[in-house]
């Protein structure tokens, strides 16, 4: 057995000290808003400055009552594919989706005409009427017809594709998507996925969600420390590992992943949406740099100026923002292109943008009290509006392909902990996971057309 | 000294009655011996006697000649009865959308047109028009047509949607709806910060005033200027001016990606003073 010199037993030490220091790093970098002083002396701030809440349930807004037709067939195909649209359309928070209940007597096989005068009875404008027919051995046929009630009998649109039987669920989310294509103009985003990191054991894990919050599953093993998960282009996932307390490395989910000029722990990456560029957060020995270069790694250019800089991401326009701070003394803010737009006084973290009906908006988090709530502001951070408040903690939000809804997790005050979205249309919040976690990103499928 | 356990008087008394029991049974055996022999019962033997019959049903008649014995009818199973059946048959979801595709009825293959010079038979002349079966006919009919042109709209043309307007173009009834949420959508965005001056201006002038207002939109959807055509007031002018110039250099919300043409480069939208307080 090989003794080693004291030189050496010194040196693994020193090793083992600054990986145990780049993930105390990792560990105030990954939760940003945490390093708030939230009991600091002093009076606390003024939230005012956050901006008034968003009024919900605008009386001028006219919402669409909406009917999905009901199926009496007994088919699998048939019951996913109609309950996953409905609950699209429920979540969406854009219609007044009919009840089951209420529908009209009559006969609901698939060549049977639609009752118009029934339905209009009811109040409702538009009518989906979808199914699923097996085709062959393992391939099924789904439709999607949308009906407005002020055009007659006829569908005004109409979609059929036919998929492998395993891809009924995902194609059921693209008929949707079509769907509220046809009846708004702008395709749904509901065919799409959510990424995040969150506690396995004692490790971080890194986890995938449909945008239902079906099929929730893990990716990586617990004994590996896993954070900061991003989507890369085509649909690929990227996040930052490290194994037995080595820094973090930047990883490619069954990729090859990309060669980085750098040595030390990176934090965080972002892909622009062209899959062009690419931001990755960089250890330092005070904090991180952002840096900013091609998508293949080459060419990367330091981007910030203060101590922290970590959590890259673009908007649909092209635009950099991350977090950035000189530690707990100055706090963190939102920076977009270099300046900083989030108010001086909250501490800030998970910048997100939506590419809304409305235009570009930039979402982030803050820290307020003991918890966190979300803000909205436009693509450069003016005209700041708070999207929750008094309703618990609310952090790490992500925009929809679509740009209509808004998931975070939150605890909504009441201890019901989960991963909730948020109609950025009617401002209604629905949760669909009881999974909590950080790092949240949710981006189209790469067969979708978003 | 001991006690004895039965006194004399009991083993006496006890004495007597064994002997007593025991010379019943003496006695009877004797009794037995001496009484007479077992008489068997005589066997039983046959006696004649007359009988006559007597019947309450009337007996077949005899006579006639004797006919071949006969096998009854082998069982046969009854005659299904034949049922009046509609010959409407039940769509497929296979089929095909197309008119061509629709069956026929039985009846209108196999009528066969009637020859011109071909009387129709006396049966099948038609009903005087003042018959009340042919009136109640003529009302079902006209209520079926009356019915069908509600559902298809007064006039309705040949393109287009019952809820359209005389003057529309448009015929995708998608693009269409599309651009009533876009306009309402640039409505509310123009709208915002918008106070009627009440304060200022009479409700009953108020509700008369309108300032049109012409506003240039730049390819990326920014207002880059705009011009007034002013109400008549100039308080309510400039109310519409503060409005506007808040806008100049904002962008407006974008179309939908679907229909990303309905956006002109010029958005004419028109301030009124009319409100909920001056109707």
């Amino acid at each position: 057995m090989q003794m080693s010199s004291p030189r050496e037993t010194a040196r693994r030490l020193a090793r083992r000290c600054l990986a145990l220091g780049s993930l105390l790093c990792a560990s105030l970098l990954g939760t940003a808003a945490s390093a708030q002083d939230a009991t600091s002396a002093g009076p606390p701030p003024d939230e005012s400055v956050l901006g008034e809440l968003l009024i919900t349930g605008d009386v001028q807004e006219h919402v669409t009552p909406l009917a999905i037709l009901p199926s009496l067939s007994p088919d699998l195909e048939d019951v996913i594919v109609r309950g996953v649209v409905r609950r699209d359309f429920e979540i969406s928070g854009m219609f007044k989706v009919i009840a089951d209940e209420k529908a009209p007597e009559g006969l609901y096989g698939f060549n049977d005409p639609v009752d118009v005068k029934a339905w209009s009875k009811l109040g409702a404008e538009v009518i989906i009427k979808v199914a699923a027919q097996k085709e062959g051995a393992d391939t099924v046929k789904i439709f999607g017809l949308c009906y407005f009630l002020s055009h007659g009998r006829e569908p005004v649109y109409e979609k059929t594709l036919v998929v492998k039987t395993d891809q009924v669920r995902p194609t059921a989310h693209r008929i949707t998507d079509a769907l509220l294509g046809a009846i708004t103009g702008r395709n749904g985003g509901f065919s799409s996925h959510l990424t995040f990191a969150a506690k396995s054991g004692k490790n971080a894990s890194i986890y995938t969600v449909d945008a239902d919050g079906f099929n929730i599953r893990g990716l990586t093993v617990p004994t590996d420390t896993s954070i900061a998960p991003t989507w890369g282009p085509n649909g690929t996932l990227f996040f930052s590992q490290s194994r037995k307390y080595s820094p973090f490395k930047l990883v490619q989910h069954e990729g090859p992943g990309i060669n980085l000029p750098f040595k030390t722990s990176i934090y965080s990456v972002a892909f622009s949406p062209d899959g062009k560029r690419l931001a990755v957060a960089v250890g330092t020995p005070v904090g991180s740099t952002l840096h900013v270069g091609k998508a293949d790694g080459s060419n990367m250019q330091a981007v910030s100026t203060t101590d922290v800089a970590t959590h890259p991401v673009f908007s649909p326009s092209g635009k950099l923002a991350w977090i950035g701070g000189g530690g707990e003394k100055v706090g963190q803010r939102v920076f977009v292109e270099g300046k900083a737009v989030s108010p001086p006084s909250f501490s800030a973290a998970a910048p997100t943008f939506c590419d809304t009906e409305d235009g570009i908006v930039l979402v982030y988090a803050v820290a307020v009290g003991k918890g966190q709530d979300l803000v909205l502001a436009n693509e450069t951070g003016g005209g700041t509006r708070r999207l929750t408040q008094g309703q618990g903690s609310n952090s790490y939000p992500a925009c929809s392909p679509d740009g209509r809804l808004l998931a975070f997790f939150s605890d909504r005050g009441k201890g019901e902990e989960g991963l909730y979205i948020k109609s950025l249309k009617s401002w209604q919040t629905q949760k669909i996971s009881s999974r909590v976690g950080e790092s949240l990103r949710w981006a189209a499928l790469p067969d979708s057309p978003q | 000294m001991r006690t004895r356990a039965f006194s004399s008087t009991q083993i006496g008394a006890a004495l007597s009655l064994a002997s007593l029991v025991q010379g019943g049974f003496v006695g009877l055996l004797i009794a037995t011996q001496s009484a007479k022999g077992f008489v068997p019962r005589p066997e039983p033997r046959e006696i004649a006697i007359a009988v006559t019959p007597t019947l309450d049903l009337p007996l077949l008649k005899k006579g006639g000649k004797p006919k071949a014995s006969k096998l009854p009818d082998m069982w046969k199973p009854p005659k299904p009865v034949k049922r009046v059946e509609q010959p409407v048959k039940a769509p497929t979801p296979l089929a095909p959308k197309t008119v061509e595709a629709i069956p026929k009825k039985q009846e209108e293959k196999e009528k066969k047109p009637p020859k011109p010079d071909e009387k129709p038979p006396p049966d099948e002349k038609p009903p005087p028009p003042d018959a009340p079966a042919a009136k109640s006919v003529e009302e079902m009919v006209k209520q079926m047509q009356q019915e069908a042109t509600e559902e298809d709209g007064p006039d309705a043309p040949e393109e287009g949607a019952v809820d359209g307007a005389e003057e529309g173009t448009e015929t995708d009834p998608l693009k269409a709806r599309a651009v009533d949420l876009y306009r309402l959508k640039l409505i509310s965005w123009f709208k915002q910060g918008f106070t009627a001056p009440t304060d200022k201006i009479d409700c009953s002038v108020l509700r008369h005033l309108k300032a049109s207002v012409h506003a240039n939109i730049a390819p990326d959807g920014t207002v880059e200027s705009y011009d007034l055509t002013s109400s008549g007031d100039p308080v309510f002018d400039a109310t519409v001016r503060q409005v506007m110039d808040a806008r100049v250099g904002q962008k407006v919300p974008p179309p939908p990606p679907n229909y990303p043409d309905i956006l002109d480069r010029v958005v004419l939208p028109t301030f009124q003073g009319k409100n909920d307080k001056c109707k």
